[in-house]
C-alpha cells in the first residue's frame, strides 16, 4: 500500500551560536490511511518539529516529505495546508471574535471546501465532536478548553482532508475530556479512514495509538502498537 | 470573498479599535471635506468677483523708466543741474491696436488738458480767485506741460478738457461718479469732431443745454480757440478736495468731456494723434498677464518708455481674503491626508502586532497572505465607508462654520493692513484722484466677506477618492509585514 504521507530521509538542524543543533536525522517513516499514529519522545527530542514537517509548517533541510508520493514543496507549502492537512493546535488556536460555528465555516471557506450548505456541514461535525448546535452558536471563548478543543477537531475534520495532524491535543485538558478527545481521533482514524498524527507526552496515549513514532537524539523507532497488543494477549 | 465577510465580522467584534478607527477616520474626513469644499467655494467666489469686477490694463508712461533715464543723460552733461521731467505722448494709433486683441472687450483713449471758458462762466471756487492772483505771479516758473499737458501756465485754466474715445467709459462714469442725463455720450465716432459733454450744475450756471454751443481756448503761446457743441450733459457727485478746491480747473463741475482728438490739439500740434494714457478692460482678470505679455510682444511701442499697469488692486482687495482662505484649506488638506494616514497607519500597525496570533492561525488553515493583507484593506474600508457617510452629513455646518471663521479672520486682517496706508494721508481720494488727467478707474470694493460653503457630489467625490486613498495606503503598508510572516514562528511564539 502506498503511503499517504512519507518521510524520506529527512534531517532538521537549528543553527544556534555558530553551531548546528541537530533535530531530526535522516529519518525515514510512512503514514497511512485508516491508521492512528502518536509521535512521542523526551522533550527537545524534536516532535513538534516533525509534525510542523508533516503539516507543511516548515520546510526539512536535508530530504523531503512526501504526499501521495509527491515532495510537498512541490505541491505548495499554503496549498498543501489549505487542501490535503488539516492541523490541532495544544492551545486550539480558535478565531476569538467568532463563535463555534463561524470558526468551523471560515475554515471551509479558506479551504475551499465544495459542501452547499457549508453552515449545516459544519454544525453536523461539531455535533459529531459533541458540540450541541447551542454551544455552536456561542463565542468560543466562551466554552471550556474541552470544548474548544472540540470545536479544533471539528474545524480540521471540516476541511475534509485526509491528514490531520495534532500538537498536544490534550495537554491543557483534564483527563476525562482527554480520554474523550483520544478516543474520538482514533474513532476518526479508524471509522471515516483518516491518517491521525498525534504528537503527545502521554504514555497512555500512546499505547492506545496503532503506531508509535518514538523520537530521540535525532534518530526513530517505530513502535507497531498492534502487535505489540497482541503478543501481550499472547503472553 | 470569504475575507470580506472576515473582515466584517471582526470590525464588528472589535467595537473599541472600531470606533476609535472610526472617530479618527471622521475626523480626518470631515477636515477634508471642509478644506474642498472651502477651495470650492472660495473658487466660486473668485470668478463671481472677476465676472463683477473685470480686468483693467492701463497704457502710460513710465514715469520711473524716464526720470531714471533723464537723469542719468542730465548728470552725464556739462550742466548736470536738476532734472526736468518732459512727459512722453503715446500714438493714439498703437494704443488702438492693442485693443484688437482677443483678451480685450472694451478699451478707452484719454487726453486731458486745461483750457479756459470764453463765452461762459466756469463755476468758481471760494479760495480760487485768492489763489490764481498768487499763482500769477509764480505761473512764470511752473513746468511746461506739467499737471495735465496744457501749453500755458495751469493757473490761467479754469476748465480741464477730459480727452476720451467713449465717454461711459471713463472712469466716473464706470463708478456712476457721473451719471449722463441728457444728450448722449461720447463715441469713436465723434474722433476728430468739436463736441463735449458738461456738467449739469455749469450748463444751469450758464442756461446752456444739448445743441448750445460753447467756446474754449487753450492756455499756451500758440491759442487754440473752438467753438465746441454740447452734446450731453452729466451730473457728478464727485466734490472734488481740499487741493483741487485751489484751482478752477479742478473744480469737478469744469470738468467737460471731449473727443480725446481735441484734448490733444488743446496741448499743441506735437500732440496731435497723441493720448495721455489707455485703458484696455479685459473679459477676465486672469487674463492680464497673458495680455501684457503679448502685447508686449506684438506692439510697436517702445516698452522702456511705455508701460502697461494691470489695475487689478480692486480685485485682488476683494478676492485677497478669500484666496487667502482657499490656499489654506488647500494645505489643511494635504495636511490632513498625509497626517490622516500615517496615524491610520500607526493605528492598522499596532492592530496588526495584536492580531499576529490570528494571522497565523489562518496562515495554519492554509489562507494566503494577499488575502490577509486584504482583509486588512476591507475593514479599514468598511470604517472609511462609514466615515464618509458622517462626514457627507455633518461636513456641510462643519464647512460652513469653519470657513466663516477662517474668512472672518482674513477679512479682519486685511481691514487692518488696508487702514494703516489711509492713516498716512494715502488711498482713494487723495491727490491722485483729483488730479487732472488721472483718470485710473480706481474702485472702492468691499473684500467678500460671505462665503456660500455648499458641500457638492464633486467634494464628495473627491473625498471619497481621498478617502480611499488613505484607508488604502494605511492599510496596505503596514500590512506588508505579513509578507514576511511564517505561521510556525507565530504560533510556537503564541504556545
Amino acid at each position: 500500500m502506498d503511503a499517504l504521507l512519507e518521510f524520506k530521509s529527512v534531517s532538521y538542524w537549528y543553527n544556534q551560536n555558530n553551531s548546528k543543533q541537530q533535530i531530526l536525522n535522516k529519518i525515514s517513516a510512512q503514514f497511512n490511511k485508516g491508521a492512528f499514529y502518536t509521535i512521542t519522545g523526551p522533550s527537545g527530542s524534536g516532535k513538534t518539529t516533525f509534525l510542523a514537517l508533516a503539516s507543511a509548517l516548515d520546510k526539512p533541510r536535508e530530504g523531503a516529505v512526501l504526499y501521495e508520493g509527491k515532495d510537498i514543496q512541490a505541491i505548495g507549502m499554503t496549498r498543501f495546508r489549505n487542501k490535503y492537512v488539516s492541523i490541532v493546535f495544544q492551545s486550539y488556536n480558535l478565531l476569538p471574535y467568532m463563535t463555534a460555528l463561524q470558526n468551523v465555516v471560515t475554515a471551509m471557506e479558506i479551504t475551499g471546501s465544495k459542501q452547499t450548505d457549508k453552515k449545516q456541514y459544519a454544525l453536523g461535525m461539531l455535533e459529531k465532536v459533541g458540540i450541541s448546535p447551542e454551544q455552536a452558536k456561542q463565542k468560543v471563548l466562551t466554552l471550556s478548553g474541552g470544548q474548544q478543543q472540540r470545536v479544533s477537531i471539528a474545524r480540521a475534520l471540516s476541511c475534509e482532508s485526509d491528514l490531520i495532524a495534532a500538537d498536544e491535543p490534550t495537554g491543557n485538558l483534564d483527563e476525562d475530556t482527554a480520554k474523550e478527545i483520544v478516543d474520538l481521533l482514533r474513532d476518526l482514524a479508524h471509522n471515516e479512514n483518516k491518517c491521525i498524527i498525534v504528537v503527545t507526552h502521554d504514555q497512555g496515549i500512546a499505547r492506545s495509538s496503532d503506531v508509535t513514532v518514538q523520537l530521540s537524539k535525532g534518530s526513530i523507532k517505530v513502535i507497531k502498537r498492534e502487535q505489540e497488543r497482541e503478543l501481550a494477549a499472547q503472553t | 470573498m470569504n475575507f470580506i465577510k472576515r473582515a466584517g465580522l471582526s470590525v464588528k467584534a472589535r467595537k473599541g479599535k472600531s470606533l476609535l478607527q472610526l472617530i479618527v477616520f471622521t475626523v480626518i474626513c470631515v477636515f477634508v471635506l471642509s478644506g474642498l469644499s472651502i477651495q470650492t467655494a472660495a473658487e466660486k467666489s473668485a470668478d463671481l468677483a472677476r465676472q463683477s469686477l473685470g480686468g483693467e490694463v492701463t497704457l502710460q508712461m513710465d514715469v520711473e523708466s524716464m526720470m531714471e533715464r533723464q537723469s542719468s543723460e542730465q548728470s552725464g552733461s556739462e550742466n548736470g543741474g536738476r532734472v526736468r521731467f518732459a512727459s512722453e505722448p503715446i500714438p493714439a494709433d498703437s494704443a488702438s491696436a492693442l485693443a484688437e486683441m482677443s483678451q480685450v472687450k472694451g478699451y478707452n483713449l484719454l487726453s486731458s488738458s486745461t483750457a479756459t471758458a470764453d463765452d461762459f462762466e466756469p463755476i468758481e471756487n471760494e479760495s480760487t480767485e485768492s489763489v490764481v492772483r498768487q499763482t500769477d505771479e509764480d505761473a512764470s516758473e511752473m513746468p511746461e506741460g506739467g499737471m495735465g499737458g496744457g501749453g500755458g501756465g495751469f493757473a490761467d485754466a479754469d476748465v480741464t478738457l477730459q480727452g476720451v474715445l467713449y465717454t461711459d467709459a471713463a472712469s466716473a462714469f464706470l463708478n456712476e461718479e457721473a451719471v449722463l442725463t441728457e444728450g448722449r455720450h461720447l463715441t469713436e465716432a465723434d474722433a476728430g469732431q468739436s463736441v463735449a459733454v458738461i456738467e449739469a450744475t455749469l450748463a444751469e450756471e450758464n442756461d446752456l443745454t444739448v445743441g448750445d454751443a460753447i467756446t474754449i481756448s487753450s492756455t499756451g503761446d500758440e491759442v487754440v480757440t473752438k467753438e465746441l457743441e454740447i452734446v450731453g450733459i452729466y451730473e457728478t457727485s464727485s466734490t472734488g478736495d481740499a487741493q483741487g478746491m485751489n484751482f478752477a480747473a479742478m473744480n469737478p463741475y469744469n470738468q467737460i468731456y471731449v473727443p480725446y482728438t481735441l484734448a490733444s490739439t488743446y496741448k499743441g500740434e506735437t500732440n496731435e494723434g497723441m493720448v495721455d494714457s489707455a485703458i484696455y478692460y479685459l473679459n477676465d482678470p486672469e487674463e492680464i498677464d497673458s495680455f501684457i505679455e503679448e502685447a508686449k510682444a506684438t506692439s510697436d511701442l517702445d516698452f522702456e518708455v511705455f508701460k502697461l499697469d494691470a489695475n487689478d488692486a480692486a480685485y485682488q482687495q476683494m478676492i485677497g481674503p478669500i484666496e487667502n482662505v482657499a490656499s489654506f484649506s488647500k494645505n489643511i488638506v494635504y495636511l490632513v491626508t498625509i497626517a490622516g494616514a500615517i496615524i491610520l497607519g500607526l493605528i492598522v500597525m499596532l492592530s496588526i502586532r495584536e492580531r499576529k496570533y490570528e494571522m497565523g492561525v489562518l496562515l495554519a488553515l492554509g489562507e494566503r497572505k494577499t488575502k490577509l493583507i486584504s482583509q486588512f484593506v476591507v475593514e479599514i474600508v468598511i470604517v472609511a465607508v462609514l466615515a464618509l457617510g458622517i462626514s457627507a452629513v455633518a461636513g456641510n455646518a462643519v464647512a460652513n462654520q469653519f470657513g466663516e471663521q477662517l474668512l472672518s479672520q482674513e477679512v479682519a486682517q486685511s481691514a487692518e493692513s488696508a487702514v494703516n496706508p489711509q492713516s498716512f494721508g494715502g488711498g482713494p481720494g487723495g491727490m491722485r484722484g483729483g488730479m487732472p488727467g488721472a483718470q485710473s478707474a480706481e474702485q472702492s470694493v468691499e473684500a467678500i466677506d460671505e462665503l456660500a460653503v455648499d458641500v457638492s457630489a464633486q467634494d464628495l467625490g473627491w473625498l471619497a477618492g481621498i478617502g480611499l486613498l488613505i484607508a488604502v495606503l494605511s492599510a496596505l503598508l503596514p500590512s506588508l509585514s505579513i509578507l514576511r510572516m511564517q505561521p510556525k514562528n507565530i504560533l510556537s511564539k503564541q504556545d
